[in-house]
């Protein structure tokens, strides 16, 4: 009776620690690949193969397994991209700008009431979306997993399989960068 | 401003557009993922179930096996009986059926030879 509670303890456990970071993952993927249906297709190969590979191990060490395991998938996925839109251009298919296109950029919001201030958080937004998807793989990954997920350096270094240095250069660099972007809004 | 505090108000804005994004997800990618979490928190449970035994079952099997390989391996090498064949003559000595009955014999003969000898 026990050992079924604790078993429902930890299955309860790993379910908050999921719920908790699926919707980060689903926009770190979203970020990375600009496609909603490509993006939950990474974060359940992700959960599927973090689950079978890391669900006994320590709670305080599932964090960076996780984003480990979803920037592995990222560059994967990245990989086989390259290899499918050189064929693609190969054999004349594709059209120009196609990557570019953003089903988001095409829809209204109507959540605010002012139109004004509606626009410009959407201007805001939009930027702010396009910068960081704009940025280069490797300093994507070191800004999210830094700036948002609040993972320290060594962690980060962990999950991107580079050195500590090789993190702060990263960052740095996304920073410029992002500063670069978005001039016309920056503080 | 310094460049850290402009830096850093950089960061904040862009966290706050993240933050705010992830959180006005629609509710058909919630939902999908919600799915998704469900079914991998399934799966651990599946694989509890068949994999997941009481420790103490685990190291006390793992001792068991330790002792009954070494047992079986120092029985393996333990002192040998000395053979009833020693050499390569014996064997052929063995093997020869007829010489084998002559040795049988050999007390007959002796005994024949002592009285040819006596006689």
């Amino acid at each position: 009776m026990r050992i079924k509670e604790e078993r429902l303890d930890s299955t309860e456990i790993l379910n908050r620690f999921l719920a908790g970071i699926e919707r980060r993952a689903f926009r770190m993927a979203r970020l990375a690949t600009s496609d909603d249906d490509e993006a939950l297709d990474l974060v359940q190969d992700v959960m599927l193969s973090f689950v079978s590979r890391y669900a006994g191990k320590p709670e305080g060490e599932w964090a960076p397994l996780f984003y480990r395991t979803l920037q592995n998938r990222i560059v994967d996925w990245h990989r086989r991209t390259g290899v499918r839109n050189r064929f693609r251009a190969w054999f004349g298919g594709g059209g120009e700008g196609e990557e570019e296109s953003d089903p988001l950029e095409n829809l209204a919001d109507n959540s605010s009431p002012d139109p004004l201030v509606s626009l410009q958080r959407s201007d805001l937004g939009e930027a702010i979306e396009s910068a960081v998807r704009r940025l280069p793989l490797r300093q994507r990954q070191a800004f999210l997993l830094r700036a948002w997920e609040g993972l320290d350096t060594a962690q980060t270094a962990f999950v991107m399989g580079c050195s500590e240095g090789s993190v702060k250069t990263h960052y740095s660099r996304a920073i410029h960068t992002l500063r670069d972007f978005l001039k016309e809004y920056a503080p | 401003m310094s460049p850290e505090e402009r830096n850093e108000r950089l960061v904040a804005m862009v966290k706050e557009h993240l933050d705010t994004r992830a959180d006005a997800l629609d509710d058909r990618t919630a939902a999908r993922l919600r799915s998704i979490r469900l079914q991998a928190v399934e799966s651990a449970e599946g694989k509890r179930g068949w994999f997941r035994f009481p420790r103490w079952i685990a190291v006390g099997g793992f001792a068991t096996a330790a002792v009954a390989v070494l047992a079986v391996s120092l029985w393996m090498t333990g002192p040998r009986r000395e053979s009833a064949v020693a050499t390569a003559d014996d064997i052929e000595i063995v093997a020869a059926q007829e010489q084998m009955q002559f040795y049988e014999d050999i007390e007959f003969y002796r005994w024949l030879a002592a009285q040819e000898n006596g006689g």
